[in-house]
C-alpha cells in the first residue's frame, strides 16, 4: 500500500475530499498505472457527487487492474448512479466472479440488479452478501433496500433496524427508517427520523426528503382532483342528457371530493410541522417554483368544488376539472428539477440528448441522401 | 543586514518611527539610489497611503517601479557597494513610455553578492541580540509538530474582531489571568477551547496572538503533521506531542484542523484512525500526565464532524465563533496587504464597505487582483500607474467570497444539529444575515 494511498484514504474517510483527491493525483503522477490509487480516485470523485468523473477514474482502475474485484465494484457503483443499471450489473458480476467471497462485491451486485429492477437476484445477491459478513451494517442495509424496492416494508424496516443496532449513527439507516414510515404515513415519526439523520450528517442533509410531506400532498390531491373531477364532469355529462338526478350526485361528488382533499392535506402537513416548509425554500429553483405555484392552483381547485357542491353552478366544476392538467404540468417541471439536481441523472439526461442529436443529425442526412439519389427530383 | 550602513541606520529609524513621512523619503531615495527599488516601493507606497499628493513620494514610486537609479536624482547612486556600481543603460525618454525592468538588485559578472553575504554572514553579528532560550520562529512548511514558538503577535495585532476577542478575554484569558479571582470562584483551568467558523478567517492567527498575550509557547499540529500521525505508530506520536507541550508549559497546543485528527468515530472505518481519536482523548484528560500549563487550542472549519466526546467537559468545551472580519478588521487587513504596494488615493473605508462577508483570505486575493488590474494597464499603456481605487472596487467585484459555501453548509447545522444550543452564535448571525 503506497503513502500517497494511506494518507488520501485516511483524509478521504475523515470527509476531507478534496485533500484526499489532490494527494490521490500527485500520487497518480508518480505512478499513472496504479489501480487501487484509480480505484480510490473513482471512489473520492464519487464521494464528490462527480459521477462521470468518477466512472471514467473506474474506468481506468480496470484498464489498470483488470483482475481487482474492488476496480469492478467501483465501476459498478458509478454505473448504478449513472442509471446504467444493466452495465452495472455486469461490472458487478465480474467483481463477484474475481473474488466470491468479498461481501461488497455481492452487495454492490444486489444495488444493481434492484436498479435493473431484477428483485428476485438482487435478493439473492444481497442474501448472499449478507451471509459472507452477517455483522455489516452496509448489508442490512442493502438488504432494506432491495425489501423496500420490493415492496415488503416490513422486512425492510427489520433490515434497517438491525443494521441500526450495529451502527446507531448511521445516518443512511435512520433516513431509510424513515422513508419507510413515510409511506406508511406515519408523519410525525417520518419526520422525527429525517431530523434525527440530518442531525448526524448536519452537513449533507437531504433536504429534498424532508419535504416529502408537502410533495406528498400535492401528489395525493393532483390524483385526486384529477380522478374526482372526471367523475363529477361524467356525472354531469349524464345528468344533463340522460339522468337529470345524477346532476345532484355530481354536486354531492364535488363536496365529498373537496372535503377529502382537504383533510388528507391536513392529515399529513399537520403532523409534518414546520419542518418541511423550513426546508422548501432551500430546494432547487426548478423544484420549489413549481411547488409553490401548485398550491394556489388546488386551492383554486377545492373551491371551485365547494361553490359546484353548494350552488350547483356547473362550469365551477369544468373549471377545477381543467386544474388537473395544470397541476400535472408543474409536477413534470418539478420532476424535472429533481432530476437536474442529481448529477447521475443530469449526466443520464445529457447523455440522452447527445443521443438524440446524433440520431436527428443520421437521420437528417440520409433523408437528405435520399432526396438527393430520388430519380424524380 | 544591507551592505550600506546608512541604508540600514536609516531602516532602523524607520522602523522605529513608522510614521515619520520625511525620513521614510529619505530612506526611499537611498534605497532608489542604492538600485533597491525593490524595497524602495514599499516606503513610497506607505507615504502615497497617506498623502497621494506626495509629489516627491510619486516621483520616487515611478523610478522605483521603472527601473535604473538613474532617473532618480539619487545622492546616494554610486554609493560604493551599490550593486548597480553607478547607473548603466540610458535614462528613460521625458513623457515616453518607460519600459518595465526589474527593479531588484543584479548581480554582475564581477561580484556574487549572495555568495559574498554568505561569506560575511558569520563575520557581521545580528544586529538585534535573541534570547538564549528563545528559538527560531517557525516558518511555511517546517511547521512540523514538535517545533516550539514564542509567539510574538497579541491580540492588539489582531485588527478589528472585538467581539471574538472580547469573548476570548472572558472566557479564556480572564480566568487565566486571574488566578486568586479563579480559585474564589472554583473555576477550573481545564479544558480548552475550539475556534471555528469559515476558511480563511484567522483562526490560526488568533491562536498565535492568544499564546502571545499568554507569554507561553506554542506548538502547532497542522494537517500534515496530522497525516503523519496516521502513518506512523500514531498513539505514541499523540502521546510524545502532548508530552513535548508539557515540558513547554506554560504552552498553548494549538491543533489546527481537529476535525481531521478528532473526527467522529462512527463515520471511521480504519482502526488507526480511531485509535488517534482514543489517544487524543486520553491525552486531553491529562490521565497519563499532568495537563498544568498546557492550554489547548483547536480550530475547525467542520465542527459538527468532531466526535462529541471531545467537546465533553474538561476537553474542547469551550467554543468560539470566528467570522470574517468586521469592516475595521477588513480595512486593516487590506492596508496590510496593500503595504508594499504601490497605491494612490484608496479609499480602505469604501472598499471594506465593498468587501462585506469575505475572509482575510479572500481580501488577500482583492488586492493581488487589483495589483494585476494596475499592472495589465500599465503594460498596455506603457506607462506605469499605481493601485487605485477603481482598481480595488473592479476586485472586489470580481472576486467573490469563498465564506459562502461555508455559510451554506452552517446553515443546514444550524436548521438540524442546534437542539442542545452548542451553535447558537451562529445560528445568531446567520438569522442577522437572513440566511436562515
Amino acid at each position: 500500500m503506497s503513502d500517497s494511498y494511506r494518507r488520501a484514504h485516511h483524509l478521504a474517510q475523515a470527509g476531507r475530499y478534496a485533500e484526499a483527491e489532490r494527494i490521490v493525483r500527485a500520487g497518480l503522477a508518480e505512478e499513472p498505472g496504479d489501480g487501487r490509487l484509480l480505484t480510490l480516485l473513482a471512489w473520492v470523485l464519487r464521494m464528490r457527487r462527480e459521477y462521470p468523473a468518477a466512472l471514467a477514474a473506474a474506468d481506468s482502475a480496470v484498464a489498470a487492474s483488470p483482475h481487482d474485484a474492488d476496480a469492478h465494484a467501483e465501476r459498478a457503483e458509478n454505473l448504478i448512479l449513472l442509471i446504467r443499471s444493466k452495465d452495472a450489473a455486469d461490472a458487478a458480476r465480474e467483481a463477484v466472479r474475481l473474488d466470491q467471497l468479498s461481501a461488497p462485491a455481492h452487495l454492490v451486485l444486489a444495488r444493481a440488479l434492484a436498479a435493473a429492477h431484477d428483485l428476485a437476484g438482487a435478493r439473492a445477491a444481497a442474501a448472499r452478501g449478507l451471509s459472507l459478513d452477517p455483522d455489516s451494517a452496509e448489508g442490512l442495509l442493502t438488504v432494506a433496500e432491495v425489501e423496500r424496492d420490493a415492496g415488503n416494508r416490513e422486512a425492510a424496516t427489520a433490515a434497517a433496524r438491525s443494521a441500526l443496532a450495529i451502527e446507531p449513527e448511521s445516518s443512511y439507516g435512520r433516513w431509510m427508517i424513515a422513508m419507510l414510515d413515510a409511506e406508511r404515513l406515519h408523519v410525525r415519526r417520518s419526520m422525527r427520523g429525517l431530523r434525527d439523520a440530518a442531525r448526524i450528517s448536519p452537513a449533507r442533509p437531504d433536504l429534498i426528503s424532508m419535504t416529502w410531506p408537502i410533495r406528498g400532498v400535492l401528489s395525493g390531491l393532483r390524483r385526486g382532483l384529477f380522478a374526482g373531477a372526471v367523475l363529477v364532469g361524467a356525472l354531469l355529462l349524464v345528468g344533463h342528457w340522460w339522468w337529470p338526478v345524477a346532476a345532484t350526485f355530481a354536486r354531492l361528488v364535488s363536496g365529498v371530493l373537496a372535503a377529502v382533499l382537504t383533510g388528507f392535506g391536513a392529515r399529513v402537513l399537520l403532523p409534518a410541522g414546520r419542518l418541511p416548509w423550513r426546508c422548501l425554500p432551500l430546494l432547487p429553483p426548478l423544484m420549489r417554483r413549481p411547488t409553490y405555484a401548485a398550491f394556489p392552483v388546488l386551492a383554486l381547485a377545492v373551491a371551485l368544488l365547494v361553490v359546484h357542491a353548494s350552488t350547483g353552478w356547473w362550469p365551477a366544476a369544468v373549471l377545477a376539472l381543467a386544474m388537473a392538467p395544470v397541476l400535472w404540468a408543474l409536477s413534470l417541471v418539478e420532476m424535472l428539477g429533481a432530476g437536474l439536481d442529481d448529477p447521475g441523472i443530469r449526466h443520464a439526461l445529457r447523455s440522452l440528448a447527445g443521443e438524440f442529436r446524433d440520431w436527428w443529425v443520421t437521420t437528417k442526412r440520409d433523408l437528405r441522401d435520399a432526396w438527393k439519389d430520388d430519380p424524380k427530383s | 543586514m544591507s551592505d550600506s550602513p546608512l541604508i540600514d541606520s536609516l531602516s532602523a529609524a524607520v522602523e522605529a518611527r513608522p510614521d515619520d513621512l520625511t525620513l521614510r523619503l529619505h530612506l526611499a531615495e537611498l534605497l532608489v539610489g542604492a538600485g533597491r527599488g525593490a524595497e524602495a516601493i514599499g516606503h513610497a507606497a506607505q507615504v502615497l497611503a497617506r498623502e497621494p499628493g506626495n509629489e516627491t513620494a510619486q516621483r520616487l514610486m515611478s523610478t522605483a517601479l521603472g527601473g535604473p537609479a538613474a532617473a532618480a536624482p539619487a545622492p546616494q547612486a554610486g554609493a560604493p557597494g551599490s550593486p548597480q556600481g553607478g547607473a548603466s543603460g540610458p535614462p528613460p525618454q521625458a513623457g515616453g513610455p518607460v519600459p518595465a525592468q526589474p527593479a531588484t538588485p543584479r548581480g554582475d559578472d564581477t561580484v556574487d553578492w549572495a555568495a559574498m553575504e554568505q561569506e560575511l554572514g558569520d563575520i557581521v553579528p545580528p544586529r538585534f541580540a535573541k534570547a538564549d532560550d528563545e528559538p527560531d520562529p517557525v516558518q511555511g512548511h517546517a511547521d512540523r509538530t514538535f517545533d516550539v514558538e514564542r509567539s510574538t503577535i497579541t491580540l492588539a495585532d489582531v485588527g478589528g474582531m472585538q467581539e471574538v476577542k472580547k469573548r476570548l478575554e472572558v472566557s479564556f484569558l480572564g480566568p487565566l489571568r486571574n488566578p486568586k479571582l479563579r480559585s474564589l470562584f472554583g473555576k477550573s483551568l481545564r479544558g480548552g477551547l475550539l475556534l471555528y467558523g469559515p476558511p480563511g478567517c484567522g483562526k490560526t492567527f488568533l491562536a498565535r496572538a492568544v499564546a502571545g498575550e499568554m507569554g507561553a509557547a506554542f506548538i502547532s499540529l497542522s494537517i500534515t503533521d496530522v497525516l503523519n500521525m496516521w502513518v506512523g505508530s500514531s498513539e505514541r506520536n499523540l502521546h510524545d506531542l502532548f508530552q513535548s507541550a508539557r515540558g513547554h508549559a506554560p504552552c498553548v497546543l494549538f491543533l489546527d484542523e481537529i476535525d481531521a485528527l478528532g473526527h467522529k468515530r462512527s463515520q471511521l472505518n480504519s482502526s488507526s484512525m480511531r485509535t488517534v481519536v482514543n489517544q487524543l482523548l486520553t491525552e486531553l484528560d491529562g490521565v497519563d500526565g499532568n495537563n498544568d500549563g498546557v492550554f489547548v487550542l483547536a480550530a475547525t472549519n467542520a465542527p459538527w464532524d468532531i466526535d462529541s466526546a471531545l467537546r465533553r467537559p474538561g476537553r474542547l468545551d469551550r467554543t468560539l465563533l470566528v467570522l470574517p472580519p468586521d469592516k475595521a478588521a477588513r480595512a486593516a487587513i487590506l492596508e496590510y496587504h496593500l503595504r508594499d504596494r504601490p497605491v494612490a488615493g484608496i479609499d480602505l473605508g469604501k472598499v471594506a464597505d465593498a468587501t462585506e462577508h469575505y475572509s482575510g483570505a479572500d481580501l488577500a486575493h482583492v488586492c493581488e487582483t487589483a495589483a494585476e488590474f494596475a499592472m495589465r494597464d500599465s503594460i498596455a499603456t506603457g506607462e506605469i500607474r499605481m493601485i487605485a481605487q477603481h482598481d480595488m472596487l473592479s476586485a472586489a467585484r470580481e472576486v467573490r467570497p469563498s465564506t459562502d459555501a461555508w455559510f451554506s453548509t452552517a446553515r443546514n447545522v444550524a436548521m438540524f444539529a442546534n437542539e442542545s444550543g452548542e451553535y447558537d452564535d451562529l445560528a445568531a448571525y446567520l438569522k442577522k444575515r437572513k440566511l436562515r
